[in-house]
């Protein structure tokens, strides 16, 4: 929102303002304002001065025209600038007649876009300055001709004597969308007179001397339509604004059009109250209608585009068919033209909600649905805006007012609201006296009933739909009071507050993060919203998947898995360098559950709607362009992030295939027995879909944050008191079978023949021997059966690989002897192969 | 006899002279004085000479065998000092590029996101979480966003499609999916509806910090559309403005290491009343105004209020009863300036080069 300091100025007694603003600040126009406005929650974002470069614009006179020798397009002007007459070469084609005024920069004049002006000569003719536009002096957008002055103005005047407050200050405001009264220059002037303690001085009105036409306007959806004011103009004649209307206008961002519109517009930036003016001749018994539209009845809007309308549609018809989308935009059929003599003008009040809708589903949003959604003035606001747009348009556009009506629908209540003193020193934590709290409510035109000192009763004026509770007014208190009265002080000493504690699934994926960047992975964050091509090669059902109805940048479908987030990581990585990308991600995957999950708590009913959100980390190795990488490191990055949280985890054989990964390269992650994640090669197909130089070899790991159990403090072993015995043994296994089914076995067999040793020594007292040999533990209680190697060369048959397993042997109290251990050795090897061969008969020692 | 023992010596000599390692001097050593050394079976014989040769005789073995000991320490000493000097010789040159195990990083969101949440953790708010799919009355209705607002324009909203569960028409759950309509489920424009699920679920006091990722329809040079805030809540008896104030500027210097200029201005969100804007002296000039602040001496950090008593209300607590506050951060801006990032597109890019800027 651009606001005038100049048309702020007139909001007051002359010079009231200036004098206040320099008496509250001596830090100069600009940054006064900034602090005074953003101190009142109007957020200043930009103070422009503007217009000091048309000090040196006077008035210049033509006094002879003759065609420039040497170029078609030019003219050679004879100037009088009010002392004397000079030559200027210029290069319009709306240069008025001899006697015509225009505005002129002499030699040694700065146009405000810096353009020094300089004697020179244009192709062999002198010139003595510059003939200029709107456009040049940035007063308006016009570029197309030179600016040409009422013929009675007097060469030699200056334009800013001329046109007063040409010069001026443009503050822009950021204004939130509780204070639709300061869209328009009298709100922003009520806040700052009421800072300041000036009183506000509103413009000058006309009240028509007609009488009240009821059949002017009729309200058929008075819910819809609070309150809606007609005037009738006869004799209207529309031509271009006077200049200090234009200039107006263009310093607040809008362009001149004709001096009806322009009255609307001026209006709409001084009371922000948005009005229209109908070509009452091209109104159908020269009335309006405010009605609901029919059902796909059609309208062509000012703009040219046609609309097919819906019954929640509110427009202003005539007695016929629609004129106007109400509080919208104007209809073309009875907009104002060239040729309009009678006006009919509206200014009405429509209910925020249904303005919003139809502009929302009519794709508008315009000055004026921009303020009817936040609720304009329906009191007396209305009522001045109106009137003062009627004088200006009598005095721009002659005429005379013939007949008005005031019809009344639905108007808000302005709500009684009680004003406890007491609670706004419990709220803001400082008193603020009964004399400022009386000034300020005053000075925003709100009614006070004093009950008791204690308890007032207000009435919020009708600018002011924000005002609805005590906490509303405490807040105005606040804002005027000063926001740096309020002191810093703690409710509740820090001493005394109860302990903070964490998030637990927060605090898991966190220490996760640790470990894998411990593993040398850089952690990313990618966008939650991927491109449906992108998760099709994902086992979630089409069904399953959580859609966008408005996605950005075609992303679609919320991630079921963190890969695809990763792989467009790592193809923009590959894009750019040949470097090894190793990445993370901590976050979550989305998918609808398969069938509705029973919640309980406060929150149950509405959780049973939502998306199951699944807290996932997931990383990816790649090697770079040299390669070199091992399946086997995203295996050991999941296990060393997972020993992090202190759980021992191992990669076992999958339960079931997963579709994004090789089907020959992947694992599932278990944590005593039970899967938290997956792990492996990303399938060649994915590879594929996202662009990679074909044969790269991506790795992938997903850990399932919430199915990880519990994490327990890591709790000491002692430590063996004598060593132990190693024996290696080379197991030739078909290719499929994996290195976790092989210990697995074994680990089995030490336990199976270990139980029968203990069977066979029972003694006759029932006591086992003490100090029986058997598989050792490491240091974490895990059977001590090692994985070396494992050998594909030659010497191993087609389709099989030899395991190099070192497997270790103790007692409890005492050393163990070879024989022993080799007994043993013998026995479980046995035992393991015998229970492999029962799924892969090839299994053999070598 | 002794004529031998004088050989001896001097074959000895001449092999010492000869010895230029430890294992030579060693082997040196054996050969002369160990158990079957030739100056040891010297020693054997002498019983063999006669009654008056053998104390001279004995007397002269002693001195070469003494002679030999301290000429073999000697020449060990020697050859150790030889083997140090060669040592000390040696050159490596250590302002080679080190050899590191493969460095990780955290995301600079994260270590922002780390160190908000134990900043806050340290002032006694508790971590809280919610859903990413929110319901729009968590995200709006129940903080006083009212559908057909324009409040809601402040947040551009991404939607999602409600879902329907095949095969449970009787279910009553299901029954709730089928009366959602379009835009009633959303992708959480902030973290504030978690204000909601906490009030809805706790009693006063309550004193939470809420950090997530946030999501509206926004993609520009300065707009991403996912982001990433910070939301908190405090609500018990007497809770004031002057608490609120006092609070973030505790946080102020705890965050930042020290006491740093802080400035609250009015302004509106419409689940806090009255609400503020609050910012920071910027503590990259001191206030003196560059380009992290553009040249205004202060960084916006976020927004900030009295919980409105309507949002008490929608949550079942009694606002005469309870006061509380607010506020509401964007960690990512605050990531970018900390860390000077020059372009927010790098930060969801995930190219390594950047990642590891950050150890
Ligand atoms: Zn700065």
């Amino acid at each position: 929102m651009k606001i005038s300091h100049q048309w702020l100025r007139e909001m007051f007694a002359e010079g009231a303002l200036d004098a206040a603003l320099a008496a509250w600040s001596a830090e100069g126009r600009a940054a006064a304002y900034t602090r005074l406005l953003t101190g009142l929650g109007l957020e200043v974002e930009a103070v422009h001065a503007v217009g000091e470069g048309v000090r040196s614009i006077v008035v210049g006179e033509i006094r002879g025209k003759s065609p420039h020798p040497k170029a078609d397009k030019l003219t050679v002007v004879e100037l009088f600038d009010g002392t004397g007459v000079v030559q200027v070469v210029c290069g319009a084609s709306n240069l008025p007649p001899l006697g015509g005024k225009v505005a002129f920069a002499p030699v040694g004049a700065v146009l405000p876009g810096g353009l020094a002006i300089a004697a020179r000569e244009l192709r062999g003719v002198p010139s003595q300055g510059m003939i200029c536009s709107e456009a040049e002096l940035e007063i308006g957008a016009d570029d197309s001709g030179i600016l040409v002055l009422p013929e009675d103005w007097r060469a030699g005047d200056r334009l800013v004597d001329r046109v007063p407050g040409i010069v001026d200050t443009i503050l822009e405001l950021g204004v939130t969308p509780n204070r639709p009264d300061a869209l328009g220059h009298i709100g922003v002037a009520r806040d700052v007179g009421t800072k300041l303690g000036i009183p506000l001085r509103p413009p000058h009105v006309h009240r028509p001397d007609a009488p009240n036409t009821p059949g002017l306007v009729t309200i058929a959806a008075p819910d819809r339509c609070g309150r809606y004011l007609g005037y009738v103009l006869e004799g209207m004649s529309v031509q271009p604004s006077p200049l200090w209307m234009r200039v107006r206008l263009h310093r607040v961002g809008l362009r001149a059009i004709s001096n009806v519109v322009d009255v609307t517009n001026f209006v709409l930036m001084e009371c922000g109250q948005p009005l229209h003016a109908f070509d009452r001749d091209r109104l159908a018994e020269g009335r309006v209608v405010v009605r609901r539209a029919e059902r796909d009845e059609p309208m062509t809007t000012l703009d040219g585009t046609q609309k097919l309308l819906t019954t929640d549609d509110l427009v202003i018809a005539d007695a016929s068919a629609p004129q106007a989308l109400a509080g919208v935009m104007g209809g073309a059929q009875s907009m104002v033209h060239a040729g309009t003599h009678d006006l009919l003008l509206e200014a009405a009040w429509f209910a925020p909600a249904g303005i919003r809708a139809t502009a929302r589903r009519h794709g508008y949003a315009t000055d004026s649905s921009y303020r009817f959604e936040r609720g304009v003035d329906h009191g007396v606001g209305l009522e001045r805006a109106a009137l003062r747009a009627l004088g200006l348009l009598i005095e721009l556009a002659g005429g005379r007012c013939t007949a008005w009506t005031d019809a009344a629908g639905d108007r808000p209540q302005q709500p009684a609201i009680p004003l406890r003193l007491p609670r706004v020193a419990a709220l803001l934590g400082v008193e603020v006296p009964a004399e400022t709290a009386r000034a300020v409510l005053g000075g925003l035109e709100v009614q006070v009933r004093e009950d008791s000192p204690e308890t007032w009763t207000c009435v919020a004026p009708t600018h002011r739909p924000d005002l609805r509770r005590e906490v509303d007014l405490i807040e105005e208190l606040m804002r005027f009071h000063g926001l740096d009265k309020v002191p810093a002080r703690l409710t509740v000493p820090a001493e005394a507050r109860a302990a903070a504690h964490s998030d637990p699934i927060t605090e898991l994926g966190d220490r996760l993060a640790e470990g894998l960047r411990d593993a040398g992975l850089h952690e990313h964050v990618a966008m939650a919203f991927v491109a449906e091509s992108k998760v099709e090669f994902f086992a979630v059902p089409t069904e399953r998947r959580v859609r966008v109805e408005n996605p950005m940048r075609a992303a679609g479908v919320m991630r079921t898995h963190m890969l695809p987030g990763l792989l467009d990581a790592l193809a923009h990585n590959v894009a750019r360098h040949t470097r090894p990308v190793r990445l993370f991600e901590v976050g979550r995957t989305y998918a609808w559950p398969e069938r509705p999950v029973p919640k309980d708590g406060p929150t149950a009913a509405i959780d049973a709607l939502l998306p199951r959100e699944r807290a996932v980390a997931a990383a990816l190795i790649y090697a770079g362009a040299k390669g070199g990488a091992s399946a086997r490191e995203i295996t050991g990055a999941a296990v060393q992030a997972l020993a992090r949280v202190g759980l021992r985890a191992r990669p076992v054989d999958p339960p079931a295939p997963v579709a994004h990964l090789h089907p020959g390269v992947q694992a599932a992650l278990a944590v005593d027995g039970a899967v938290v994640g997956e792990a492996g090669e990303v399938h060649p197909d994915l590879v594929r879909a996202w662009d990679l130089p074909e044969g790269t070899r991506v790795y992938y790991a997903e850990i399932d944050i919430e199915a990880m159990p519990p994490r327990a403090t890591a709790k000491a072993r002692d430590l063996p008191r004598f060593p132990s015995t190693a024996r290696d043994l080379s197991l030739e296994i078909p290719l499929t079978l994996s290195a976790a089914r092989v210990v697995a076995a074994l680990t089995a067999a030490a336990g199976q023949v270990h139980r029968s040793a203990i069977e066979a020594s029972q003694r006759s007292d029932g006591k086992t021997t003490a100090g029986e040999v058997r598989l050792a533990t490491d240091s974490f209680g895990e059977p001590a059966v090692e994985v070396l190697e494992d050998y594909r060369g030659a010497g191993v048959p087609a389709g099989h690989r030899a395991l190099l397993l070192r497997l270790h042997y103790a007692a409890e109290q005492r050393s163990v002897t070879d024989d022993e251990a080799q007994a043993l050795h013998n026995a479980i090897v046995a035992a393991a192969c015998d229970a492999l061969r029962a799924s892969a008969p090839t299994v053999r020692p070598r | 006899m002794p004529a031998r023992l004088a050989t001896q010596l001097a074959a000895f000599q001449e092999a010492l002279a000869r010895v230029d390692s430890e294992a030579a001097l060693y082997e040196l050593q054996v050969a002369y004085l160990g158990k079957k050394g030739t100056v040891t079976q010297l020693r054997g014989e002498m019983g063999k000479l006669p009654p008056e040769e053998r104390k001279g005789f004995g007397a002269e073995w002693n001195r070469v065998r003494n002679a030999i000991e301290a000429a073999l320490e000697e020449r060990r000493a020697y050859l150790k000092e030889q083997a140090r000097r060669l040592d000390l010789a040696r050159v490596e040159d250590l302002t080679l590029p080190p050899l590191r195990p493969p460095a990780g990083t955290l995301h600079p969101l994260s270590q922002t996101r780390r160190r908000l949440s134990e900043s806050f953790q340290r002032l006694g708010f508790s971590l809280a979480v919610g859903p990413h799919v929110e319901h729009s009355k968590y995200n709006f209705d129940d903080l006083n966003v009212p559908k057909d607002h324009p409040a809601r324009d402040m947040a551009d909203t991404f939607f999602i499609r409600p879902h329907r569960h095949p095969g449970f028409d009787d279910h009553t759950d299901n029954d709730a999916a089928m009366r959602l309509r379009a835009g009633e489920l959303v992708l959480r424009t902030h973290t504030s509806p978690v204000q909601v699920r906490t009030m809805l679920t706790q009693k006063p006091p309550i004193r939470i910090v809420a950090l997530g990722t946030t999501f509206r329809c926004d993609d520009d040079a300065t707009h991403s559309p996912m982001f990433h805030q910070i939301e908190g809540l405090y609500v018990d008896r007497g809770v004031t403005m002057a608490d609120l104030k006092a609070t973030l500027m505790d946080f102020t210097r705890d965050f930042y290491g020290r006491r740093l200029d802080v400035r609250f201005r009015p302004s509106f969100f419409p689940f806090v009343e009255p609400g503020a804007e609050f910012d920071i002296g910027c503590p990259f000039c001191g206030g003196d105004g560059c380009n992290l602040c553009k040249r205004t001496g202060y960084i916006e950090i976020g927004g900030c209020g009295m919980v409105h008593p309507a949002v008490f209300e929608a949550c079942g607590i009694d606002p005469e009863v309870y006061t509380g506050w607010a506020f509401g951060f964007g960690v990512d801006r605050m990531t970018m300036s900390q860390h000077a990032v020059p372009h927010l597109r790098h930060m969801f890019e995930g190219d390594v080069r950047f990642l590891e800027q950050f150890p």
